[in-house]
């Protein structure tokens, strides 16, 4: 377990440096078309936003 | 030295100290008393029983720096065994006395006492709390022993039968206190409990050891008559092995102590004269003891329940051990002086001190059957209370009755480290079949986990602060900065605005909507035939550049909308490649009161954050969106952050890092959680 929670640790401590280096944010939104998670709206191909929502379903 | 002959057989007798009146001849056994340079023969004294005692006569040795020899030895015997009395001569002709009982060592000097400052013999009794020089001590020991045998130079007469009433007193630090009442007014003895190898005794000038003719005609149980061949040495008790009687065992002759002893449905684990090797010698299975917890039932009568084994296991160098096995669990145990166990340093080498040991629980032990040899006279339904205090793998355990109290410490074995014990021994009688790994968790047994943790969680903090110096060097890297600080103005979204390019005209010279807003140099103004393009509630900053080689940017949005709600979407365009980072944002704030009294949702900011930037020239631009049925405008706020920093990579590594250390530890509580759950304290675990 040591081991392998060595090479775990150096990992993760190795991919924070990368998105460091990157200036990135796990919140932060990337290029259109770039990143493992993309994810609300998009533009059509008529260049149109797909999506826009008002999310309070307020009182 | 002096030295005379034997009047018996003319053998040498050497007299170490002007002081010793007394010598045994090594050949002939008798007793010589010197008077002057006259010798007398006071007649023959019994042979030396050889009870397996690690010190012999001629040895030498060191206390507190200062040599001695071993020069004479009283052997008594009392109601449950055998003891020896040393006689030391110092190098600077101080007088000791070493006692030796049940693996445990005395070390005392000869005192002068104040006439009636020791109580009366009869005045004492064990357990009894006196103070002596203001100091608290408690009688530990008293009884009549009678003299059986001797050996070398004494500083007084003794013979077979010499009747030696004294009390021991234990005190604070290990002192140790014999009143001995066998002069008249009793003489006062003054030391303390230590450890033989803390002695370093040393055999080069030791004499042989007496081999002592033994009858064989009583060397037989009296019961089934199967002969009595002493594995070791001889002790104080012997149960015979094939019917189970007890004997008491005296001059190589036995006496029955009792015949009626019902075998255990279950044989112990290991038998009689198997040898294991532990600390690097070989030990011998010379007694087992069968015990079981014992409480006391409604009859009035005890009740056992569950039963453990402890064997006794001999070293004709080192004496004795004990080896104990419960429910599969293993543990290698030797006697200790009161004042190691109750001390503030290490009981044994290794072992943590006194203060380290935790209570784990108190009950009541009975012997329930016995067989083999033992140094004291074992009797079935022998009651004890014990006292196990752990410190995992470490064991204390303490165990008194009325007339004594005995420590011992050891430490847990694994199973298969019994296994190879004996099987190394050689001296194996039978296959040794060890009963199946435990499926319970021993109160010393080592936490599997722990050391796991242990080097996980220095590991971690290792991790978590290269984490941190990595973060800040790198997060160093992309310097910060505003980019842009402004102010727009949202107008109502009314059939009469559609036509409407802006609230508020763009000011050609700085390029933004707002006629207050606020800009930095790197906003570029937008051109005015982009803006006539522009639709109502839309702005654009920039081309504005981007230095960094990467980076990221992040806008601040802020508007008091209240009870009321606007969206925006942002596009980052790169100018140079086309790369488009788009988002939307709602800016919501609701507030009210209902029934439960006020409420609000939402928020009146909004954070937008654009990664993955590269050097190049950037526009920026927000198109907003609002409810149609209002009216008014709305001041926006925007401001724009180069490389704004973000912790949250760092707080996922930090978190994924403890992610595995936390499970051991969870594991290593558990762990602690079922040991303490069988002791007297089952929500200790929590603690560990």
């Amino acid at each position: 377990m040591t081991k392998f929670y060595a090479l775990f640790g150096a990992a993760a401590i190795g991919f924070m440096g990368f998105q460091d280096y990157r200036g990135t944010s796990m919140f932060g939104r990337r290029p259109e078309g770039e990143g493992l998670f993309q994810s609300g709206p998009r533009r059509g191909p008529d260049g149109r936003l797909i999506g826009g929502f008002h999310s309070y379903n307020h009182k | 030295m002096r030295e005379a002959n034997c009047p018996s057989c003319g053998a040498a007798i050497p007299f170490k100290v002007g002081s010793s009146v007394f010598a045994i001849c090594g050949f002939c056994q008798s007793m010589v008393l010197r008077r002057g340079a006259d010798l007398e023969n006071l007649g023959k004294i019994s042979q030396i029983l050889d009870d397996g005692s690690p010190v012999r006569l001629g040895m030498t040795g060191a206390y507190k720096k200062r040599g001695f020899q071993v020069a004479g030895r009283i052997q008594l015997r009392w109601a449950d065994g055998i003891w020896n009395e040393w006689f030391l001569i110092f190098d600077d002709n101080d007088l000791g006395w070493l006692g030796e009982g049940q693996g445990m060592f005395f070390l005392t000097f000869p005192k002068s006492a104040p006439t009636g400052a020791i109580p009366a013999f009869d005045s004492l009794s064990p357990g009894q709390n006196l103070t002596i020089s203001g100091k608290p001590f408690q009688v530990s020991w008293k009884e009549t022993s009678r003299c059986i045998s001797g050996q070398g130079e004494l500083p007084f007469a003794v013979h077979e039968g010499w009747e030696s009433p004294s009390v021991d007193l234990m005190g604070p630090g290990g002192a140790f206190l014999t009143f001995d009442y066998s002069d008249d007014p009793p003489s006062l003895y003054v030391g303390e409990a230590v450890m033989i190898e803390s002695l370093a005794l040393d055999d080069a000038m030791a004499l042989p050891e007496p081999v002592r003719k033994v009858e064989t005609e009583a060397m037989a149980c009296l019961s089934c008559g199967a002969p009595y061949n002493p594995l070791a040495k001889e002790n104080a008790s012997w149960a015979c092995p094939t019917c189970g009687a007890v004997h008491e065992v005296l001059a190589g002759k036995l006496r029955t102590i009792y015949a009626n002893q019902t075998p255990p449905q279950n044989k112990p684990a290991l038998e009689l004269g198997m040898v294991g090797t532990f600390e690097g010698f070989d030990w011998t299975v010379i007694g087992i003891q069968r015990r079981a917890v014992a409480w006391e039932g409604d009859s009035e009568s005890w009740q056992t329940g569950e039963t453990w084994d402890e064997y006794l296991l001999w070293n004709p160098q080192h004496g004795q051990r004990w080896l104990t096995e419960s429910e599969g669990h293993w543990n290698w145990l030797r006697t200790v002086p009161a004042h190691l166990a109750e001390g503030s340093a290490s009981i044994l080498p290794g072992s943590p001190p006194r203060s380290q040991f935790r209570h784990f629980a108190t009950y009541q032990a009975m012997t329930t059957w016995v067989v083999g040899e033992f140094d004291w006279q074992v009797k079935v339904g022998d009651r004890y209370t014990v006292t196990d205090h752990v410190a995992p793998p470490w064991v204390l355990g303490c165990e008194r009755n009325e007339r004594e109290t005995i420590w011992s410490a050891g430490q847990y074995l694994d199973r298969s480290e019994v296994l190879s014990a004996f099987e190394r021994g050689g001296g194996i009688v039978g296959k040794v079949a060890l009963p199946p790994p435990p499926n319970t968790i021993g109160p010393n047994q080592p936490n599997p986990y722990a050391l796991t943790v242990r080097f996980l969680r220095k590991l971690l903090v290792g991790f978590l602060g290269l984490a941190l110096v990595i973060h800040l060097v790198l997060s160093a890297l992309h310097p910060p900065g505003l980019v842009a600080d402004s102010d727009f103005t949202i107008p109502p979204k009314t059939p009469t605005s559609a036509d409407t390019v802006l609230s508020t005209p763009i000011d050609s010279s700085t390029g933004i909507v707002s006629a207050d807003a606020t800009t930095t140099n790197s906003v570029q103004p937008a051109s005015k035939a982009d803006s006539s393009l522009v639709r109502p509630g839309s702005f654009s900053i920039g081309p504005f550049d981007f230095p960094s080689r990467l980076g990221n940017l992040e806008l601040e949005l802020q508007c008091p909308v209240s009870n009321d709600w606007i969206s925006v979407d942002v596009t980052l365009t790169d100018r140079e490649t086309g790369r488009t980072w788009i988002e939307t944002k709602e800016i919501a704030y609701y507030s009210g009161t209902d029934s439960d009294g006020g409420w609000s949702e939402g928020s009146t900011t909004a954070t937008i954050r654009f990664d993955g930037l590269e050097k190049g020239s950037y526009l920026l631009e927000l198109e907003t969106d609002r409810d149609p049925a209002k009216t008014d405008p709305l001041p926006l706020h925007l401001s724009v952050h180069r490389n704004s920093r973000s912790l949250s990579w760092f707080v996922l590594t930090c978190l994924l890092l403890c992610f595995f250390p936390l499970i051991g530890i969870w594991r290593t509580w558990s762990f602690e959680a079922r040991r303490w759950a069988d002791s007297d304290h089952p929500t200790q675990g929590s603690s560990e």
